[in-house]
């Protein structure tokens, strides 16, 4: 099992698939329970993995590789580094963590584990992929999980935000596709002696400035084409203005744990995809265009804050702010710096934390009061007071809004302010309008805990049959089972706000030989 | 005698065809007609299956050829029909008395199909063409009753008639230029000439024979008869017409340029001893072929796809489908490349298995509902998960989204453009699968995540659904289009070795 860790990691859950479906219908608790085990191993097994990993080296660890589809050259093709590692444990621990956000579910309960459990083997798959082929295999496999996830178990629009974010996707990895192709069919190199391949860490060694390319009829430099087509592909993904209208639709019809995996995973798949792919394939032209990616990174930040800051829905300023968030990782990674570098690093996987935190405390509050509105469609506060009734869980949001805004001691500050300790040498100007993200995130979320959480108790109580508001009485604290999936994220905000080296380690040897790559 | 063994199999489903006929009149057993259908298929496909492995060369003086590439898509047509014929013994479509004229029609279209794969001779070309054309007329207007079937079936004629007066006319300009019919003497008329020194009128004759080949494959400009003959057509016939003389339409095209009119680039070598076509040809013209072919081909693609998107009706989706997917095949000729034409076989090798798997279920449908509107699809996952996630596997496969067959198939293809340098042409087709996406969705959502709106539970409709061996066949189609999205390895070997032709002794090097 040690030999084929990270293949047993990405296709457990297909073992959890089958034994779902021998279950009959009626015997909900014990899918979910098998759901949950089906989740379990991988989890422990990444954990085995990073107790295994060795921080010194930057290459790919506990390969495996042999030749899958041999007309093509395709490989089978797995392996951890500094790049994956920390997603790898996220995934597999947001994916055990959200099984228990989902326990409600009524609907179709075998379908819904059953694609919650094929999302989980794209998305363990995807970090694991050495191979361009078999990413991109992986990378689609996941939208079929996500469309029936967001369309059969979502909110009110679903079928909307279902088909957006299918179409947003394809649309960018249909490109993908073009570039990927592009990139085998020029590895047979010069004088065509060769063998193609999709092989990253082999693709990553060619010198890909000296190729042309034309299209319809304008001759192009290779490199800084097919970066674009790969580059959109990703941006969809993270999602970068101007791309990012599917996400606010995506996140907030999605049920509560899909939200959760969507922000905590599925996001980092743009930014790790370029840091894969990109960064290391492409190096000169992801020099070339950094000031292009900083700039559509300090967009994000500054319009999503914006954004976050009219909405009057909780989760969609939630959503919102996903995308501010992930406008550092863009700047951080626009630097080539380490600060810069490890920062965004750390930003992805700190916002994995806050982001999930919070998502999973606006279904909290969903379960418990059928809405949403922070105000109403007739202009009243929807919440207002919260902290009176229910002090828990206003401690626990008020912890993951901190940690979302940077509050120092929390995770979310260690990486912010290495984004801005990276960026501020390279560009003055700029990190200073990005820094203002810093103010209006504090100013949104503050304003959001504000209106929902302090002040007079004014929370309205949506009636599912009828539709009708009244005033609440009562709100329950938190459950057991919300504790279950709360704490440990909780518990790593605090941890990486207080002493990040150890996450800090894991991927600073490869990032280090990603940022050589490109300085040179 | 050679000539007659390999004719053989077309002459047991003649044979077939007739005897069904025959015993409609005085056995009225179903089980009897269909017994003898499927034996002389099951005849055919053993006779073939036999010649696997013997050396290409000609039949009758050249009227038609032997090689792997026809062999394949001989057998292909034979396993197309054995589907078909099990899809249609179970539809409720064909009322029971006319099964036998039925069965005997479709068995002899089945023997069109397979003369148009092996044909190398323009006359045995058109008489295959117009065997199946005119068959497929009958089979179209087969439910005589109903008023769409009939306006089907006149359209079809309509189209199709025009469609052989030009060909017909194309080819009596190339006879008159070279004095000969067989493809491969035209290969010696054209590869022996300086192409500025033909007549520009006998390049109007290949253009003309290209538009009779385009009207059979469904490419735009010559598709207006699809969705009209898919939709009012019994649900079976449709399955038949969407993947049967669309592949023997592609074989002849494929054969047609790449025997009578190509030219191997200097430099570029054969890939293989069993593929005596060169790494890249050049089709002869006047005209920039591949620029045609594609432009042709992107047309097509746009035409189907935009033309689907507002579609209510399931039957009309696929036909606009077929119509996109035939441009995407087209985009593998335009590529004049050994590689574009092994993309062609495998994808039409994909393309047959989810085609007539969604077609299946269509069928279903209609008997089930009654129709074959997506609000009779509505709410059948709830209500018959197994149809609806065959269905959705399908659906996926024909998006082209991994890890289903579809992809890779579609993968092939555009890995065959890209390989020619056509960028601009893939992102384009790349963008028509985007826009495929969108139609495929409203089946999948109506199937999905829509509340059932019309009766899945009647008894007509348990009828159609609780059939045994409609849910083998279906799993015996959906089984492959998984297990080719994750190893396919052993399938493109067959398509690569399938490609190879007879070009009449001579190869080129």
């Amino acid at each position: 099992m040690t030999q084929n860790i990270l293949s047993w990691m990405t296709f457990f859950p297909l073992i959890g698939i089958a034994a779902i479906n021998f279950v009959p219908s009626r015997q909900e608790n014990l899918i979910k329970w098998i759901a949950a085990s089906a989740t379990a191993v991988p989890l422990a097994l990444a954990l085995v993995l990073i107790s295994a990993f060795d921080v010194t080296n930057p290459g790919p660890q506990f390969v495996e590789q042999f030749q899958w589809i041999t007309s093509i050259q395709a490989e089978y093709h797995m392996g951890v580094d500094g790049l994956s590692i920390l997603m790898i444990l996220l995934t597999a621990m947001l994916s055990f963590l959200c099984i228990f956000a989902g326990w409600n579910v009524k609907k179709m309960v075998k379908g819904y584990f059953s694609m919650f459990l094929l999302l989980h083997v794209g998305m363990m798959g995807l970090f694991c992929s050495l191979d361009f082929f078999l990413f991109f295999v992986f990378w689609e496999l996941m939208l079929l999980p996500m469309y029936f996830l967001v369309g059969i178990w979502g909110g009110e629009k679903k079928e909307y935000a279902a088909i957006k974010f299918f179409l947003y996707t394809m649309a960018g990895s249909v490109l993908m596709l073009v570039g990927m192709l592009a990139l085998f069919f020029y590895s047979k190199g010069p004088n065509g002696d060769v063998l193609p391949t999709f092989n990253i860490l082999k693709l990553a060694q060619i010198d890909w400035t000296q190729y042309k390319i034309v299209i319809f009829g304008s001759e192009l430099p290779f490199d800084k084409t097919v970066w674009w087509l790969l580059f959109i592909g990703f941006a969809v993904k993270v999602p970068l203005f101007p791309f990012h209208t599917w996400l606010p639709w995506a996140h907030v019809q999605a049920p509560t744990a899909v939200s959760v995996i969507l922000a905590g995973v599925l996001l980092k798949m743009g930014t790790y995809g370029m840091l894969r792919l990109n960064f290391t394939v492409l190096p000169q032209a992801t020099e070339y265009f950094a000031y292009t990616m900083a700039i559509l990174g300090i967009i994000n930040i500054i319009y999503g804050a914006f954004c976050a800051m009219a909405q009057k829905d909780i989760k969609k300023l939630v959503a919102y702010s996903s995308v501010s968030h992930m406008g550092y990782c863009i700047l951080g990674m626009a630097v080539f710096t380490p600060a810069g570098m490890n920062g965004a690093m750390l930003q992805m996987f700190n916002h994995g934390l806050s982001a999930a935190m919070m998502f999973m405390l606006v279904g909290v509050l969903y379960d418990r009061l059928h809405h949403r509105y922070i105000v109403t469609p007739e202009g009243k506060l929807g919440f207002g007071g919260i902290a009176q009734k229910a002090p828990m869980i206003t401690a626990v949001w008020t912890l993951a809004v901190f940690a979302g805004l940077g509050l120092p001691g929390l995770n979310g500050f260690i990486s912010e302010s290495m984004v801005f300790l990276g960026a501020f040498p390279v560009y003055k100007t700029e990190t200073i309008v990005a820094s203002l993200g810093i103010v209006l995130g504090a100013a949104y979320l503050l304003w959001m805990v504000q209106r929902v959480f302090l002040g007079p108790y004014t929370t309205l109580h949506k009636d599912t049959g009828t539709g009708v508001m009244h005033p609440a009485h009562e709100i329950p604290e938190m459950t057991l089972r919300e504790w279950v999936v709360l704490a440990p994220l909780g518990i790593l905000c605090i941890w990486i706000g207080v002493y990040p080296q150890p996450f800090l380690d894991f991927m600073k040897t490869s990032l280090g030989s990603i940022i050589q790559n490109i300085v040179q | 005698m050679q000539s007659l063994f390999f004719v053989s199999p077309a002459l047991v489903l003649c044979g077939g065809s007739l005897a069904v006929l025959m015993m409609g009149l005085w056995i009225q057993s179903h089980g009897a007609w269909l017994g003898v259908s499927l034996a002389s298929l099951l005849a055919a496909g053993g006779l073939f299956a036999s010649m696997i492995g013997m050396p290409a060369q000609e039949a009758f003086a050249g009227m038609l050829v032997f090689d792997s590439f026809g062999l394949f898509f001989s057998l292909f047509a034979i396993v197309v029909g054995f589907f078909v014929f099990v899809l249609s013994s179970k539809s409720q479509e064909i009322r029971s008395d006319r099964r036998s004229e039925y069965y005997s029609i479709v068995l002899a279209l089945l023997s069109g199909l397979v003369f148009m794969g092996i044909s190398n001779h323009l006359l045995m070309v058109y008489l295959a063409i117009e065997t199946v054309s005119i068959l497929s007329y009958t089979l179209a207007g087969f439910n005589r009753e109903r008023q769409a079937s009939v306006e089907a079936s006149l359209k079809y004629v309509v189209y199709g008639s025009m469609a052989s007066a030009i060909m017909v006319f194309g080819m009596s300009l190339l006879y008159g230029y070279t004095g000969s019919l067989e493809i491969t003497d035209l290969r010696q008329f054209f590869t022996q000439q300086d192409s500025a020194q033909i007549p520009l009128a006998l390049w109007i004759g290949v253009l003309m024979v290209f538009a009779g080949i385009g009207y059979k494959i469904s490419a735009a400009p010559m598709h207006m008869w699809t969705p009209d003959v898919y939709e009012g057509a019994p649900t079976p016939v449709s399955a038949l017409l969407s993947v049967g003389p669309k592949a023997a339409g592609f074989a002849l095209l494929i054969r047609f340029f790449v025997t009578g009119f190509s030219q191997p680039i200097e430099g570029t070598e054969a890939i293989s001893q069993l593929a005596n076509i060169p790494v890249g040809f050049h089709i002869i013209g006047p005209f920039d072929w591949p620029k045609f072919l594609l432009v042709s081909s992107i047309f097509t693609m746009f035409m189907g796809n935009l033309a689907a998107l507002g579609q209510v009706s399931v039957k009309r989706i696929l036909a606009y489908s077929s119509i996109a997917h035939a441009g995407y095949i087209l985009m593998g000729a335009s590529t004049q490349t050994h590689e574009g034409i092994v993309a062609i076989v495998f994808y039409l090798t994909i393309y047959c298995l989810m085609n007539l798997g969604a077609f299946w279920v269509a069928s279903k449908m209609e008997d089930a509902t009654g129709g074959d509107q997506l609000r009779n699809f509505k709410g059948l996952a709830q209500t018959q998960p197994f149809y609806a996630v065959a269905m959705a596997i399908f659906l996926f496969s024909l998006i082209g989204a991994p890890p289903f067959a579809g992809f890779i198939g579609k993968f092939y293809l555009f890995k065959a453009v890209v390989a020619r340098e056509l960028y601009g042409f893939a992102i384009l087709a790349a963008i028509n699968s985007v826009i495929s996406l969108y139609y495929y969705a409203k089946i999948l959502r109506a199937i999905f995540l829509d509340a059932p709106e019309m009766d899945h539970a009647s008894e007509k409709a348990k009828l159609a659904f609780n059939c045994g061996v409609s849910k083998v066949f279906i799993a015996l189609l959906v089984v492959p289009n998984v297990i080719l999205g994750i190893y396919w390895e052993p399938v493109f070997q067959l398509s690569m070795r399938v490609v190879n032709f007879y070009v009449g002794g001579q190869i080129p090097q």
